[in-house]
């Protein structure tokens, strides 16, 4: 499926019955800033400390029984970005950094692993948070965030009218391909007037949709989902155990501590 | 132009963060006043951020580079909706990229808003963009300020990057090669950018006018209810009293660079009498030394120091300024001329 699609694929994963979904979005989230921040409070030589944060995806995905292979494609296409980098370090990095037992490799070895390790995490972190909770939870998240409501509002009508955009898209590509068989791809001529095309026909609709929605009394704010979590006791102590893992991680092993 | 959390620092994704906030704040109070009664602005809106979000997704590959980017789009939105508007917009999107596609992190999020939206949005589009079409509306002119505009937005954006990256200090590639890369490939980016904008806008003007004709008139922003202080004042005793907590240890720039330098202080200049007794007063004054409370300098004791330091610090800059904002109440309001 192409780009846009997997926003679905991956919001048609998250309608699980686990326990870990009894715990409300908002508190999902929180824990989910709380580790990406810890993880990357590390330096840029740390290895062996960020190994037990790993411990949050892992649990996430498999208590959550979220898609690996779905979860894993999209990490493989963010991956690119973290190997640039990585390549730099070794290029630009190159002072021996030395290791347990007399060997040394280059300070950009270290580095470059460091990178890929804290991208590892926090992507995975982020991505089975989305596949546990999905769009609803993640708009209950914000509003228990007490995010303003107007924002919240956009991007639940961003996130709507993209259906409408490929459907759209969908009917026009296959009108085009209808008028010009055997040509592969569109014309570059008519790139420019698909484009805008495209963007009418979806505005027009969209414009209808949102007058049948006021014509049956319903007003922009109720585009947003209305799905209401309370923190509860279980949000507030998933929040602190993972609070205090955080901590107890980041004061045992302190740089220059004992690992 | 989308950063990953692994390449910044927690002060510089936490401070890019409180500037994202900060001005997402100010355009909800700008847009809320635009779209109320304006049913047409909500489609519009949900439409054109989806569309860029699509937008997004295509790559084109950038000639002679052997690289490929895509447009960043907040030049289309900013036509479409108004720099606040199409800033939320843009907020919306990168959220969605960030949580569904792993496209940006979570903690690059305030960073990621900032380099691709507010430049572009605040920056690039009044000076240039409204400037050229101000007074003339003509197919030249759209491509023009188009081109321009995306030029600009993207280089400050793409500069801000290569600023963000640096400060955080997590890849070592040198400075001015990364920006050298950066700005040359943006320039690019920013063409191509500027010439599809150009297309749709001219596209729409021709076809649609109405679309473009709906767009919200500018209003003069409601006062905020409530005021400002307390999200400010939340923020600050986070970053001083938990936030510090996670700050790195290693020497900062200055010092870094003086030890780097090999900079020392001559010691004949410094133990002079003057100098002496300025150490005693300092000595004297400072009742946490080195941000500890002075016997306890390792683990929980460290730890707790900087905590108490971080939130005496916040409340005496309160204080100070408070004084400070009082004074200058009381004598503007002696020099204010009685009716």
């Amino acid at each position: 499926m192409n780009g846009p699609g997997k926003i679905f694929l991956l919001e048609h994963s998250t309608r699980k019955e686990v326990p870990l979904n009894r715990i409300p979005a908002g508190a999902h989230f929180v824990v989910l800033l709380l580790l990406v921040l810890t993880v990357v409070s590390y330096g840029k030589f740390e290895v062996a400390r960020l190994l037990p944060f790993l411990l949050y995806p892992l649990l996430m995905i498999l208590l959550g029984k979220s898609s690996l292979p779905l979860l894993v494609g999209i990490y493989v296409t963010v991956l690119p970005l973290f190997f640039f980098f990585a390549l730099s370090n070794l290029l630009f990095a190159r002072a021996p950094y030395p290791l347990p037992g007399g060997h040394a490799v280059t300070e950009g070895a270290v580095m470059s692993l460091s990178l890929v390790l804290k991208g590892t995490i926090t992507i995975f972190s982020v991505l089975s948070f989305i596949g546990l909770k999905g769009f609803r939870g993640l708009i209950a998240a914000l509003k228990n965030l007490r995010v303003p409501l107007f924002f919240i509002m956009i991007l639940s009508m961003t996130a709507r009218y993209i259906a409408v955009l490929m459907e759209e898209a969908l009917v026009m590509t296959r009108a085009y391909r209808l008028r010009a068989p055997g040509h592969r791809g569109v014309y570059w001529k008519d790139w420019g007037p698909m484009g805008g095309q495209w963007f009418i026909r979806t505005y027009k609709r969209g414009e209808r949709i949102q007058n049948a929605m006021e014509c049956r009394g319903g007003q922009a704010e109720h585009t947003m989902t209305p799905y209401h979590e309370k923190m509860g006791a279980g949000g507030i102590l998933w929040i602190l155990g993972w609070l205090v893992f955080c901590l107890a991680i980041k004061l045992t092993f302190r740089e220059g501590g004992k690992l | 132009m989308h950063m990953a959390d692994a390449f910044l620092s927690p002060a510089v994704g936490g401070g890019m963060w409180a500037l994202a906030a900060a001005a997402g704040g100010v355009s909800i109070r700008k847009s809320q006043n635009l779209t109320e009664g304006s049913g047409r602005i909500i489609p519009l809106t949900g439409v054109s951020a989806a569309f860029v979000f699509a937008a997004q997704m295509i790559n084109f590959t950038i000639p002679g580079t052997g690289s490929s980017g895509h447009i960043a789009g907040a030049l289309f939105l900013t036509i479409l909706l108004g720099p606040s508007l199409s800033f939320l917009a843009m907020g919306a999107i990168l959220l969605i990229q960030a949580l569904f596609f792993a496209d940006g992190g979570i903690l690059a999020y305030g960073a990621n808003v900032m380099n691709m939206a507010f430049f572009t949005n605040f920056i690039a589009y009044p000076l240039v963009y409204r400037g050229i079409t101000k007074h003339r509306k003509s197919r030249r002119a759209i491509f023009a300020a188009s081109v321009l505009t995306a030029v600009l937005g993207l280089q400050f954006g793409a500069f801000a990057v290569v600023l963000e990256t640096a400060l955080s200090g997590r890849v070592s590639l040198p400075f001015g090669t990364f920006l050298a890369l950066m700005q040359s490939i943006h320039l690019a980016i920013g063409v191509i950018e500027g010439l599809i904008t150009a297309v749709l806008v001219s596209y729409l003007s021709q076809h649609a006018p109405d679309i473009l004709e709906s767009r919200p008139v500018r209003e003069p922003a409601p006062p905020p209810k409530g005021g400002i202080l307390a999200p400010i004042g939340i923020g600050a005793l986070l970053c001083g009293g938990i936030f510090s907590l996670f700050a790195s240890g290693l020497p900062d720039g200055l010092e870094w660079s003086i030890d780097r330098a090999e900079l020392r202080l001559d010691p004949e200049r410094v133990s002079g009498k003057f100098h002496q007794l300025l150490e005693g007063i300092q000595e004297k004054l400072s009742f946490l030394p080195d941000y500890s409370l002075g016997t306890d300098q390792t683990g929980a004791g460290q730890n707790l120091g900087t905590v108490v330091s971080g939130l005496t610090g916040i409340l005496l800059t309160a204080a100070v300024l408070t004084i400070i904002l009082l004074a200058v109440k009381a004598r503007s309001g002696k020099k204010a001329p009685s009716k």
